[in-house]
C-alpha cells in the first residue's frame, strides 16, 4: 500500500480543519474543526507507525494520547463555552473580542 | 513488495482511497454545512471513516478507541453543548464568518504546501499492511511497557481537566 | 637597578598622598609636597655619586608584578644631570610655594599637581622605553593644564590653560605619530635601541625626528607653537618657574638630546630646527622688549632662550644645549621666583605698578639682579658660559665641522649674537623699571618671608657658580656623556672662544645702551601694539585655525540639528505612527489572528523550502 495515501488524507483533513477553524462563527463548530485537525495528525501518526513497524508502537501510542487529550480538550472547551454562553448569551466567536486594543 | 506508482493501485489502496474520500468529503460538509446539528452528524461520518482507515492500516486498537471516544463521547458532548447553548435547529446563515476568502486561501495554502511536501518525500514509498493487526494485546504491551510514565501523566491531565470542567460549569462559582 | 623608578615614584606617591591628606592639614600637605621632590633629589644625588654606573643602563624594572608596564629606564650622564636639576628646582618651588600660596584655598591639590608634574618630568628624563616617555610627556601636558588653570575663577586663567593644552597637543599629535613610526620602523620600544636603529636609516630618521620635532616645538614653545607660553603666565608664579625652567619646556629640548643620534642622521630636520630657532630667538626677544607685564617679559625671554638650546642642538652640539638647559633652568627659575616675590609684595604684575623696590626688598633685589646678569650673559655667571658654548658650537658649524651646512651655522651665529644685544636691552629695561627710580603705586612694601627668599638664595648659588664647570675643558661634556647610551664621538669642549666672547661683549654693550634708553616708566607700552601682542601669531591662529574650526562647528551643529535630530525624532514619530496603524489590527478577532499567523508560517516554510531546495 502507498504511504502517500494516508498522508494525503491526513493533509486534507488538516486543511479542512484549518478552513473550518478560520471560517466558522459558532464556537462549537470551531471545536469540531479542531477535532478534524487532530484527526488529520492522528492519521499520519498511525500511517508512519505502520511504516516503521517497530516494537515501541510510538505512533499508535501517541495517537491514543492525542485522542485522550482531545477528549479532555472538548470537555474543558465546552465548559468554557457554556460559561461564555451564560455570560453573553451567544457563543459567536467573533463577538468575543474583549481583548481587543481600542484605538488610542 | 515492489515500488509502484500511485496510478497502479492494489485492492487495499482502493479500499483506503474510498474510505479516505468519504472521510474528507464528510469533513468538508462539517465545515460548510449551514445546519449546526448536521455538522455534528457529518463529523460522525468523517470520524467513522477515519476509524475505517485505521483498520485498513492494521491499527485495530486505535480504530476502536476512535469509535469509542470520538463517536461515543466527543460527538455526544458536542451535541450536548449545542443543546445547552440553544443552537438553532434548521439552516442558519450566520454560521460562517465574513473572512471566508482569507480562510479559503490560508487553508488551501496549508494543504498545498503539506501535500506537495508529502508527495515529494513519500510519493513512492510503500508500507506493509499484511502483518498482524495491532490488537489491544499488542498496544497494551507497548503502552504499559514503554509508555507507562506518559500514560500516567495523561491520567493526571484527564483528572485535572475533569476537575476544571466541573469548576467552570458550576453556575455560582464559575461565573 | 630600580633607583630611577624610585626617583619617579617618590614625587608621584607624594602627589597622591598629598591629595588624600592635604585636605585635612595644611602643614602636612606642605611637608608632603616638599618631601616628594626632595626625595627625588636625594635619589638623583645618590645616583650621581655612583658614576660610572656599573649596572646595565637599560633596566626592565618591575619584574613580575607589573611586567607589561614599560618601565625600562636609562641612567646616563644626560639623564642624571637633568634629573638633578629638575628635582632641585622642583624642591625649591615647593618650598617657595608654602609661602607664596599661603592664602590659596586649593593649596593641597596645587602642591600635589606640582609633585605629579615633577614626577612626569622625571619619568621623561629617565625613560628608557618609548611608551614610558609618552606617558610622562602626556601627564606633563595634563599637569600644565591643571596648574595654569589653578586660579580658574579668572577667565584669563581658564583660557590660558586650554590654550596651553591645545597648542601643545597639536605638537603632541606629531610627537605620538613620530613615536609610533619609530616603534614600527625599528621594532623595539627601548629608546637606545630604537634610536640606534633609526639613525642608521636616513628615511626613518628624517620622518621620525621630523614628527617628534613637532611635539618638541609644542612643549619647548618654539615658533609657531610658542604662543601658549606667554599666556601660561596666568598660572601662579612658582608654576611659571617650574614650567619655564625645570619641567615642561625642558622636556622638548631633553627629548631631542635623548634622540640626538637620530636627529644627527637627519640634516634636513636639523636645518629646519635651526631656522625655527632663529625666528623664535630673535622674535621672542624683540617682543619681550615691549612687554608691559613683568612675567610676560620673562616668559618671552624663556621662549627666546629655549631657542638658543634648540639652535645648539641644530648646529650639532648636544652638550652645549644641555649646558644651556641646565644653567637657564637655574637662572630662569630664580627670575620667576623673584618675580613672584615682587608680585606677592606689590599685588600686581604690571610694570607700571612696580618700581623703586631696591631698598624695600634687598634679598629679592640681589638675587634677581644675579639672575638678570646671568640671563644677559655677564662673566662669570652661568649664562655667560652656556651661551658662549652655543656660540662656539654655531661657529664650528659655520666652519663646516658639523653635519649641517655652513650657512646654517652662520645664520645661528649671527642671529644669536644679535639676540644677545636684544636680550641685554630687555633685561636692562626690566631691571631699571623694577628696581630703579621712584616708587610707583601705594602702600608699604615688605621683603618676602624667608620661606620664599631662601629658594632665591639657593638658586642664586648655582647661577653664580655653575658656569665654571665649563672652564675645565672636558668636565661637563664628559659628565653628560658618561655611560652614554648613544655613540656621539668624543665630547667637545664647552669653553668659550675668544672670537665669540668679543662678539657677545659688543652685542651686550649695544643692548645695554638700547635698554638704558627705555628705562623710564613712560616707555612702558600699553601692551596693545602688534609687537606686544606677539607679532600677531595669535591673530594668525585665529584666522588659520579658530575661524575655520568655528565654521566647522557651525556645520556640525547644523548637521546635528537638521539631520541627526530629525532622524531621531523621525524614528520616534515613525514608530508611534506605525504602532497606531498596527493597533488597528488588534481587534480581538481570534480567527483573524490565526489566519495571519498561519499565512506567515506558510510563507516562512515556503521560503525555507525554496532556499533549501536551491
Amino acid at each position: 500500500m502507498h504511504l502517500s495515501l494516508p498522508l494525503l488524507l491526513s493533509v486534507s483533513l488538516f486543511g479542512i480543519g484549518v478552513y473550518g477553524l478560520l471560517v466558522r462563527r459558532n464556537a462549537i463548530l470551531v471545536l469540531m474543526s479542531v477535532e478534524l485537525m487532530l484527526n488529520g495528525v492522528n492519521v499520519s501518526l498511525v500511517a508512519f507507525d505502520v511504516f516503521w513497524a517497530e516494537a515501541l508502537r510510538a505512533g499508535q501510542s501517541l495517537a491514543i494520547f492525542v485522542i485522550t487529550i482531545a477528549a479532555a480538550e472538548i470537555g474543558l472547551g465546552l465548559a468554557i463555552l457554556l460559561l461564555l454562553y451564560r455570560m453573553r448569551g451567544s457563543i459567536a466567536i467573533d463577538e468575543a473580542t474583549d481583548l481587543r486594543e481600542d484605538a488610542a | 513488495m515492489s515500488d509502484r506508482s500511485l496510478l497502479s493501485p492494489t485492492g487495499v489502496d482502493v479500499v483506503f482511497a474510498l474510505l479516505g474520500a468519504v472521510a474528507a468529503a464528510s469533513a468538508l460538509m462539517v465545515v460548510t454545512t449551514r445546519q449546526i446539528v448536521h455538522a455534528a452528524l457529518w463529523l460522525v461520518v468523517s470520524l467513522g471513516a477515519v476509524a475505517g482507515c485505521y483498520l485498513v492500516l492494521t491499527a485495530e486498537f486505535v480504530a476502536w478507541m476512535q469509535v469509542l471516544i470520538y463517536l461515543g463521547a466527543v460527538v455526544v458532548l458536542l451535541l450536548f453543548g449545542m443543546m445547552l447553548t440553544r443552537a438553532p435547529i434548521g439552516p442558519s446563515d450566520d454560521l460562517t464568518g465574513t473572512n471566508r476568502l482569507v480562510a479559503f486561501f490560508a487553508s488551501v495554502a496549508v494543504t498545498a504546501v503539506l501535500g506537495v511536501l508529502v508527495v515529494d518525500a513519500f510519493g513512492s514509498t510503500m508500507i506493509d499492511v499484511s502483518g498482524e493487526p495491532s490488537s489491544a494485546a499488542v498496544m497494551g504491551e507497548a503502552l504499559f511497557r514503554y509508555w507507562v510514565l506518559p500514560f500516567e501523566a495523561l491520567s493526571v491531565l484527564l483528572l485535572s481537566a475533569l476537575v476544571g470542567a466541573i469548576a467552570l460549569s458550576k453556575p455560582d462559582e464559575g461565573a | 637597578m630600580t633607583a630611577p623608578l624610585v626617583m619617579v615614584l617618590i614625587p608621584a606617591v607624594a602627589a597622591f598622598v598629598g591629595l588624600l591628606v592635604g585636605g585635612m592639614s595644611r602643614a602636612a600637605a606642605g611637608a608632603i609636597a616638599v618631601a616628594g621632590p626632595l626625595g627625588a633629589l636625594v635619589v638623583a644625588g645618590l645616583l650621581a655619586t655612583e658614576q660610572p654606573w656599573t649596572d646595565p643602563i637599560v633596566d626592565t624594572g618591575f619584574h613580575g608584578v607589573l611586567q607589561p608596564f614599560p618601565a625600562a629606564t636609562v641612567v646616563d650622564g644626560l639623564a642624571v644631570s637633568v634629573a638633578l636639576m629638575v628635582s632641585f628646582v622642583a624642591t625649591l618651588v615647593q618650598i617657595y610655594s608654602i609661602g607664596y600660596m599661603k592664602a590659596e584655598p586649593r593649596y593641597s591639590s596645587y602642591a600635589a599637581f606640582v609633585s605629579l608634574f615633577t614626577a612626569a618630568m622625571l619619568a621623561v628624563v629617565v625613560a628608557g622605553d618609548l611608551l614610558l616617555l609618552v606617558v610622562g610627556w602626556e601627564v606633563m601636558g595634563l599637569c600644565s593644564y591643571l596648574l595654569i588653570g589653578q586660579n580658574w575663577e579668572r577667565q584669563e586663567a581658564r583660557r590660558a590653560a586650554v590654550k596651553a593644552f591645545l597648542v601643545t597637543k597639536v605638537g603632541d599629535i606629531g610627537f605620538i605619530v613620530g613615536i609610533v613610526v619609530l616603534i614600527g620602523a625599528t621594532g623595539t620600544t627601548l629608546v637606545p635601541n630604537a634610536v640606534q636603529a633609526a639613525s642608521s636609516d636616513p628615511t626613518v630618521a628624517t620622518v621620525a625626528s621630523g614628527l617628534i620635532l613637532l611635539g618638541v616645538l609644542g612643549k619647548s614653545a618654539q615658533f609657531p607653537l610658542h604662543a601658549w607660553l606667554p599666556d601660561a603666565m596666568a598660572g601662579p608664579s612658582p608654576v611659571s618657574a617650574l614650567i619655564h625652567a625645570a619641567t615642561m619646556v625642558a622636556a622638548g629640548v631633553y627629548v631631542v638630546a635623548r634622540f640626538y643620534p637620530m636627529f644627527l642622521a637627519a640634516p634636513g630636520v636639523l636645518t629646519a630646527m635651526a631656522v625655527i630657532a632663529c625666528i623664535t630667538m630673535l622674535g621672542a626677544a624683540v617682543i619681550s622688549l615691549v612687554q608691559s607685564d613683568l612675567k610676560r617679559v620673562l616668559a618671552w625671554s624663556t621662549v627666546s632662550q629655549l631657542a638658543y638650546m634648540v639652535a645648539a642642538l641644530a648646529v650639532g652640539s648636544r652638550d652645549a644645549a644641555v649646558f644651556h638647559l641646565l644653567s637657564h633652568a637655574f637662572f630662569k627659575a630664580l627670575l620667576f621666583l623673584a618675580a613672584g616675590a615682587i608680585i606677592h609684595a606689590v599685588g600686581s604684575s604690571a610694570l607700571r605698578d612696580i618700581g623703586g623696590l631696591r631698598r624695600s626688598m634687598p634679598v629679592t633685589f640681589m638675587t634677581m639682579t644675579i639672575g638678570l646678569l646671568a640671563l644677559v650673559g655677564v662673566f662669570p655667571l652661568a649664562g655667560f658660559f652656556s651661551k658662549e658654548s652655543v656660540l662656539v658650537a654655531a661657529e664650528h658649524a659655520a666652519a663646516g665641522d658639523e653635519v649641517v651646512a655652513p650657512w646654517v651655522g652662520w645664520l645661528v651665529l649671527v642671529v644669536a649674537v644679535v639676540t644677545i644685544a636684544v636680550t641685554a636691552a630687555y633685561a636692562v629695561r626690566l631691571w631699571m623699571l623694577t628696581w630703579a627710580g621712584p616708587r610707583r603705586g601705594n602702600g608699604p612694601i615688605h621683603e618676602a618671608p624667608p620661606v620664599m627668599y631662601l629658594p632665591l638664595v639657593l638658586l642664586a648659588v648655582p647661577t653664580l657658580l655653575f658656569g665654571f664647570t665649563a672652564l675645565d675643558v672636558s668636565a661637563l661634556p664628559t659628565w653628560i656623556q658618561a655611560n652614554a647610551t648613544e655613540p656621539l664621538g668624543t665630547p667637545a669642549a664647552l669653553t668659550p672662544a675668544l672670537v665669540t666672547i668679543a662678539l657677545s661683549v659688543v652685542a651686550l654693550l649695544i643692548g645695554v645702551g638700547i635698554g638704558w634708553r627705555s628705562r623710564l616708566p613712560s616707555a612702558i607700552g600699553d601692551g596693545t601694539s602688534i609687537l606686544a601682542r606677539g607679532l600677531g601669531v595669535d591673530a594668525a591662529y585665529d584666522w588659520l585655525v579658530v575661524r575655520p574650526f568655528l565654521v566647522l562647528v557651525g556645520w556640525t551643529t547644523e548637521f546635528d540639528q537638521h539631520v541627526i535630530q530629525r532622524t531621531v525624532s523621525g524614528v520616534g514619530s515613525g514608530t508611534a505612527a506605525t504602532g497606531g496603524r498596527l493597533q488597528r489590527t488588534q481587534r480581538g478577532d481570534v480567527q483573524r489572528y490565526v489566519s495571519t499567523a498561519l499565512t506567515a508560517l506558510i510563507v516562512a516554510v515556503v521560503i525555507t523550502l525554496v532556499t533549501v531546495a536551491t
